[in-house]
């Protein structure tokens, strides 16, 4: 699928080095216009706005919270006013605080609560209002980043991984009753470094997962933010026989 | 885009189809590639002009991937004139067309046939270009499964065996091979190519598409550059990715 012209949505984008402001770089280096979605980080919106106007698309910063599913809609509406369309969508918004998963009593069903509103739910919501606009494209595309976490139950917490097997799961779903004009599929990192790890994990816990992505992955390495917008581009603009997929980038770790 | 400018690429069973598809968009890209054919010589000769056109450097070679010598002669023609191999991708395969419940119409000689070039084949391919691969610093297996591996589905029970085989032969070679070279399949159903107008006429070959696609959720089926797009994917973009085995099914697993 040519992007060139057309318009996509990016939640949870505001964070000008994560993987939602590196998705819709991508996305704009292709000539696709960009809404920046963002909770309260309205300048890195501004600036990854900025970053993307620079390939010479149009840009939109947007303030919504898609747990919220009157906010879905607005932006979606936003986005139909600018552009006339919707052909993209990717789910990057999510939530997460770290828990150390043995520590039972740590997590309660308010924190449980708290991350599937945003990570599930607010995913629902998103795809739903997208989804008469994106049908009626004929061809469009839904990626949902998801994590490693849902295959193997590990991660900030418990409840966030559980969220990302709900989401899989879901990308199944949604990928059934979308077709066949829409493809829904979904990106698992694992071993992942940059903005949203490092917020999530102590500096001792970062460093060390910087040290481990270098001796024990088995490729060496970490995922970074802009591996996983690649992977995303390459879904939306050529993976046209693809849908219902949860793509696993993990630098080979599930071979261990 | 010459990106792959410098880069090499061997694609066995590269005449036609998948192969052939992935070759251009090699050298559509400026790599050289080797295409290898073990019968169709006029198609390989196309190829390689094709890819040629395109841009790219290209070389011929004969060889039959379950003869482990004609393995080691693919790879060494190619450094030799190269002096480096970054890319391989594993494209030739066979088949015996055999419907599944007829089970006295399979043998043990059919099995054997057939794992010799799918299996074995690749796995004699990666033996012999490994530790080119190793040294190229960035190098890249791509194994041209099918999703019989995964649902038993396919031109016959021994071929479906031979590509889950090969599945599970991924995962175990990209263990073997990390970190420096990464290897992954790409597990297509129905292509719309050769294979299946060559197996079941024409006109039937055509019919049997179109059914196809028709109860596919995306509504189509897999043309052999689909299948090359993702092996570009993997072996350009998806550089923190070993041993997945990525399916392409126009949404034939959410039926």
């Amino acid at each position: 699928m040519d992007i060139a012209g057309k318009a996509a949505i990016v939640t949870g984008s505001s964070s000008v080095t994560g993987i939602g402001a590196e998705c819709a770089k991508a996305l704009a280096s292709r000539g696709c216009n960009v809404l920046i979605n963002y909770v309260t980080n309205e300048a890195g919106a501004e600036e990854t706005a900025a970053l993307c106007g620079a390939e010479g698309v149009e840009t939109l910063t947007f303030r919504a919270d898609v747990s919220q599913d009157a906010d879905c809609r607005a932006m979606v509406a936003a986005a139909l006013d600018k552009w006339g369309r919707l052909d993209v969508l990717v789910n990057n918004a999510a939530t997460t605080r770290p828990i150390p998963q043995a520590d039972l009593e740590a997590l309660d069903a308010d924190e449980f609560m708290r991350i599937y509103s945003v990570n599930v739910v607010g995913n629902f919501q998103m795809t739903r209002a997208a989804a008469t606009a994106l049908r009626a494209t004929g061809d469009a595309a839904v990626v949902n980043i998801s994590s490693i976490g849902a295959f193997l139950g590990n991660g900030s917490s418990m409840a966030y991984a559980a969220s990302k097997g709900a989401l899989n799961t879901m990308t199944i779903s949604m990928a059934r009753v979308l077709a066949p004009e829409v493809r829904v599929n979904a990106i698992c990192p694992g071993g992942l470094l940059g903005n949203w790890t490092e917020k999530i994990m102590t500096p001792e816990g970062y460093q060390r997962r910087v040290q481990e992505a270098e001796t024990d992955f088995p490729l060496h390495k970490a995922v970074w933010p802009v591996d996983v917008a690649g992977t995303a581009l390459w879904l939306i603009t050529e993976a046209t026989t693809l849908s219902g997929e949860a793509i696993r980038m993990d630098v080979g770790q599930h071979l261990k | 885009m010459n990106d792959l400018n410098g880069k090499t690429a061997i694609i066995t069973g590269s005449a036609s189809g998948v192969g052939a598809a992935t070759a251009l968009r090699f050298a559509a890209r400026g790599a050289k590639v080797l295409i290898n054919y073990s019968k169709s010589r006029q198609e390989a000769e196309a190829t390689v002009a094709a890819c040629q056109d395109a841009g790219g450097e290209a070389m011929l070679c004969a060889a039959d991937v379950a003869d482990d010598a004609a393995c080691r002669a693919m790879v060494q023609q190619a450094v030799d004139d190269w002096g480096r191999l970054d890319y391989l991708v594993n494209s030739a395969g066979t088949t015996r067309r055999c419907a599944h419940d007829d089970l006295e119409g399979a043998s043990a000689d059919d099995f054997h046939a057939i794992y010799d070039v799918n299996v074995v084949g690749v796995f004699q391919m990666v033996r012999a270009a490994a530790p080119h691969l190793s040294a190229s610093g960035n190098g890249m297996v791509v194994n041209v499964s099918a999703c019989g591996g995964f649902d038993g589905k396919g031109s016959s029970i021994a071929y479906a065996a031979s590509k889950g085989a090969l599945n599970t032969m991924t995962l175990s070679l990209a263990r073997a091979l990390a970190p420096d070279v990464r290897v992954n399949a790409v597990a297509p159903n129905l292509i719309d190519g050769r294979w299946v107008r060559a197996m079941m006429g024409e006109d039937a070959g055509a019919a049997h598409i179109a059914a196809t696609a028709e109860k596919h959720p995306l509504s189509r089926v897999n043309s052999p550059d689909d299948v090359a797009a993702a092996v570009l994917w993997l072996a350009t973009v998806a550089t923190t990715m070993t041993g997945e085995i990525i399916r392409l099914d126009a949404g034939h697993h959410l039926t």
